[in-house]
């Protein structure tokens, strides 16, 4: 009976969490009118590709895909490597002050990144960097700072420290420790915060939409955004809904190839037991 | 200051000095600071005070990776992301050795410790001793100035940390290396060693060989820790007690003793006889220990009862309850004044020698 209940909850869970997206993919595939009916139809009536055309028609799809791309893959792999040596670094090295910069980091975490808009914008008018991806790229990695080091903190933490001390015993430099011992064990906890850094960077909207104002340098969450359809009176939503889907279409795929390679219970043999 | 050979070490307040090629122990009670003294050797821990030498270098302000040392951890901390063999090959990659040299150093090793078969597996895939072995061979596979071995056996059950035990001496014994071995068992500090520091609560308490830590243990403490079953002490509260135990002139030097503080009398299980002689006593319990019976005995002397254990051999019947008759070997009898031990024989030579 216990059982019943717990599948009864996880069916009610996984229908609250996949029905809009059953509702996206279906509306990506049929006309407008249809779509937009009311009473809405949950079941497949008719089926097109003129909303997948049409994006590829309305915006240069392709060019905010790159975008975003270079924007969030830079971004992911600096506050990584970033993160993780900090992480390493208060996880392992004891000196003075490593709980405090914690704390501080999530003091930083909690800053809403709207209010820094005015400020970023001034300065990155100044330094001549608008409509560069560098003007995306540089607020990204402090942003998901916090939230990896914290996380990396917690795991690196739980490795041994006598793996730590085994390395720099056996001839390491404290970087080598970090890259050839404690880095490599951390990849679970690692892999897990850069999708959750790539996703967050990719998604980003305010900042992407501020700083980008050039149409070549536009990211795709943006770029979606500006699908306006031919007609001012008619708003697009089977595009929009297709552009939507498509944008989230790479992220599915990193997530799925990067679940194979998080290989929990890697530490298992570690220490005794 | 003493210096002995080369290698010279200094921890804390408390000094001492490791021979070349000698294989000592730090032996303690767990907490008393014989695995931070290893630590702060290794540079994993910082000395506030005092000078560490290696090879008679100053090495205080060396970083662990720069004093060229190896470790062999209680929990053995092997990388459990390689196999193996890189497990034990990773100090000789670090010092960039060629390949070919590694190879043929770790297979030596792996040989040397019987894990050849095993270079591939993962540590998660190995047995405990397996793990220990593995640790060891990635000590053993470079020269470093000294070997620290923290508990190394701690983990491994019964059987296998004697076997190993064996095998540890036997190995450090033919790579003629300088060893600091940690361990809280007194019998692998014994059997092992070519001496013993007893520490307690991070002081030193006697430095010295096996056998003279056994048999002329400095203090109490010593006394008790070295040793099983533990030696048998028991205080003098009458003199008039003692006249069946000690010679008279021992009895005198013990009187005179007693107005200095508290006296107390420690004799091993082995040195009590058994069969004869001037005490006696009941038999309150028996524990076979194989060869031997340990039997505790409730010993009546004059007014004092205490209680010893001595030991009988199995061959012999013995029931609880029966009456023995027992005698200390004298020479044997250690002498406490305020925990510390005192010699008695020597004043006694003294005054012989003056009086003749």
């Amino acid at each position: 009976m216990k059982r019943f209940f717990l599948y009864l909850g996880v069916a009610f869970m996984i229908f609250y969490c996949l029905f809009p997206l059953y509702f996206l993919l279906l509306g990506s595939f049929e006309p407008t009118n249809v779509s937009y009916s009311s009473p809405p139809i949950l079941y497949p009536v008719a089926f097109t590709l003129s909303n997948y055309i049409g994006v590829f028609k309305d915006i240069p799809l392709s060019t905010y895909i790159m975008n975003s791309t270079i924007v969030s893959l830079s971004a992911t792999a600096i506050v990584v490597f970033i993160g993780a040596m900090s992480a390493f670094a208060i996880a392992k090295i004891k000196f003075r002050g490593s709980g405090i910069l914690l704390n501080l980091l999530l003091i930083f975490g909690f800053f809403p990144g709207a209010i820094m808009i005015f400020p970023l914008y001034k300065m990155f008018a100044d330094l001549h960097i608008l409509n560069n991806y560098l003007s995306l790229i540089l607020p990204y990695i402090s942003m998901n700072i916090p939230l990896t080091v914290w996380v990396l903190t917690t795991y690196f933490e739980q490795i041994p420290i006598e793996l730590y001390e085994a390395a720099r015993v056996d001839g390491m430099s404290r970087f080598q420790a970090f890259y050839k011992i404690i880095f490599p064990l951390g990849i679970p906890a690692v892999s897990t915060v850069a999708i959750l850094d790539f996703i967050a960077c990719w998604n980003e909207f305010i900042l992407a939409l501020t700083f980008m104002t050039k149409k070549s340098m536009r990211t795709i969450t943006v770029g979606i955004s500006m699908i306006s359809g031919r007609f001012s009176y008619q708003y697009p939503w089977g595009e929009i809904i297709a552009g939507a889907l498509l944008v989230t279409v790479p992220l599915v795929v990193i997530i799925f190839i990067a679940q194979e390679k998080i290989i929990s219970g890697l530490t298992a043999g570690a220490i005794k037991g | 200051m003493k210096r002995f050979g080369k290698s010279v070490i200094a921890v804390n307040k408390a000094n001492f000095f490791v021979d070349d090629d000698e294989f000592v122990s730090l032996l303690g009670p767990s907490g008393c600071g014989k695995t931070t003294t290893l630590r702060l050797i290794a540079g994993l821990e910082r000395a506030d005070e005092g000078e560490i030498l290696i090879r008679n270098k100053v090495v205080n302000a060396l970083s662990p990776s720069e004093r060229d040392v190896a470790m062999v951890f209680q929990s053995y901390a092997l990388y459990p992301h390689m196999n193996v063999f890189r497990n034990i090959a990773i100090p000789l990659e670090i010092r960039k050795m060629p390949k070919s040299e590694i190879k043929e150093r770790v297979e030596s090793i792996a040989e040397m410790l019987g894990i050849s078969e095993l270079l591939n597996r993962k540590p998660r895939e190995l047995s405990g001793g397996q793990r220990q072995r593995v640790a060891i061979g990635r000590a053993l596979v470079r020269q470093p100035n000294l070997f620290l071995l923290d508990e190394p056996l701690a983990n491994l059950d019964a059987i296998l940390r004697h076997r190993m035990r064996g095998e540890l001496k036997a190995l450090f014994h033919h790579i003629n290396g300088t060893t600091v071995y940690v361990t809280h068992d007194q019998e692998e500090a014994v059997a092992m060693s070519d001496r013993i520091i007893v520490m307690n609560s991070g002081v030193i308490q006697q430095i010295g060989a096996p056998e003279e830590v056994y048999k002329r243990p400095v203090n109490k403490f010593v006394a008790l820790f070295v040793g099983t079953p533990q030696m048998n002490i028991f205080e003098v509260k009458d003199i008039k007690s003692m006249k069946s135990v000690l010679s008279s002139q021992k009895l005198s030097a013990v009187e005179k003793l007693m107005h200095e503080g508290r006296v107390e009398i420690g004799i091993r299980p082995e040195n009590i006889l058994f069969g004869k002689g001037p005490l006696s006593g009941e038999v309150s319990l028996i524990e076979p220990m194989g060869a031997n019976l340990l039997v505790s005995v409730k010993l009546l002397l004059d007014s004092d009862t205490i209680n010893v254990k001595l030991f009988v051999s199995n061959t012999m019947e013995v029931r609880e309850g029966e009456i023995l008759k027992l005698s200390f070997k004298e020479s044997e009898i250690l002498f406490f004044l305020n925990e510390k031990r005192v010699e008695i024989e020597s004043q006694d030579q003294q005054n012989s020698d003056r009086e003749a």
